[in-house]
């Protein structure tokens, strides 16, 4: 009677998560979540990550009313959430998010970032943990503000992850990572 | 979720209960709110001296949030928790609950399954209170025992 398609299925959801791990692990790396995303790799993201014992921050109003319901994550403000969800194109302005404290480094937010498109933009240069050498990603409809905020934000342990999906694809950017421009 | 509706819905016999919900959803879409979920539960009770709260154990249930969509009437949403971990279940007591709430055709239906699993929480409550009599003591002979 009630039928759930991707991405609230578990077993997608299971997929979805072998992937992030391998994109947090190998940062730049590009995954296609399109099998299990329904249509939407951001929702597919959020349905593997979020749930009701953990809080999110909709900056820019990309959830529907019943997406976020079936997510159940709590509303938090930005300093506090432990997730944010904002459009890439839009620059951080004065976002805080929370970058966790030396005895709780696990608790820095992981911020989930909407871009038009994995390839195609300016290119950014990787290096660090999980890279040979260095890497490089060009996301489109990424505001360069992002990658600056970040510098300020991340100082190891301390610092936010980010996951850049597109409309069928993700890839992270752990804190670890040094990117330039 | 009715209060009040849930318990006799959720003692009404499993196999009722998906046949009524699917009545009564046949011709609307049945749109989940939140993702069905079953698992265990921890159970947390009050010590009645100094309130103190202890968890006494796991319990399985599931529930479900629908909304009913209707062509004519519109939507409506509804909701079950229950005491098994059986999400189905629970999802077929939330379509039930949705159109017991909003009045729509298929109250009626709903409203006899309710009275069904009325008449199963009265049977074992008669039953339960059978057990609690055999264990009931009478401490007046207790007292004229001690004397004698």
């Amino acid at each position: 009677m009630i039928t759930l398609d991707h991405p609230w299925r578990a077993a997608g959801q299971r997929e979805v998560f072998r992937h992030l791990l391998d994109a947090m692990a190998r940062p730049g790396s590009r995954h296609d979540l399109s099998p299990w995303a329904g249509g939407s790799a951001l929702l597919a993201v959020l349905a593997c990550l979020v749930d009701a014992h953990t809080t999110l921050h909709d900056r820019d109003g990309l959830l529907s009313e019943l997406d976020a319901s079936r997510l159940g994550a709590g509303r938090a403000d930005a300093g506090v959430a432990r997730f944010i969800l904002a459009r890439g194109a839009r620059v951080p302005g004065d976002l805080a998010p929370d970058r966790g404290t030396l005895l709780q480094p696990e608790r820095g937010a992981t911020v989930v970032l909407a871009v038009d498109y994995l390839d195609g933009g300016a290119p950014l240069h990787l290096r660090g943990p999980g890279i040979d050498g260095s890497a490089t990603m060009a996301p489109r409809g990424l505001d360069p503000a992002w990658i600056t905020a970040r510098a300020g934000w991340c100082a190891h342990p301390l610092g936010v992850d980010y996951i850049l999906v597109d409309a069928g694809r993700v890839t992270c950017i752990p804190r670890t990572t040094a990117v330039e421009a | 979720m009715d209060p009040e509706l849930n318990p006799d819905l959720a003692a009404a016999p499993r196999a009722e209960a998906l046949a009524v919900a699917a009545l009564v959803a046949a011709g609307r879409r049945v749109e989940p709110v939140t993702v069905p979920a079953e698992g265990l539960w921890l159970l947390r009770l009050a010590e009645p001296v100094r309130d103190d709260r202890f968890f006494v154990g796991e319990v399985p249930a599931a529930q479900a949030a629908v909304e009913l969509r209707d062509p004519v009437l519109g939507a409506c949403r509804g909701g079950a928790v229950l005491l098994h971990g059986d999400a189905e279940w629970a999802g077929a007591l939330a379509v039930c609950d949705a159109v017991a709430r909003a009045g729509w055709p298929g109250a009626h239906e709903v409203e006899a399954l309710r009275e069904r699993g009325r008449a199963a929480r009265r049977d074992l409550a008669r039953m339960r209170a059978a057990i609690r009599e055999r264990t009931r003591v009478s401490f007046a002979e207790l007292g004229q025992e001690d004397a004698g």
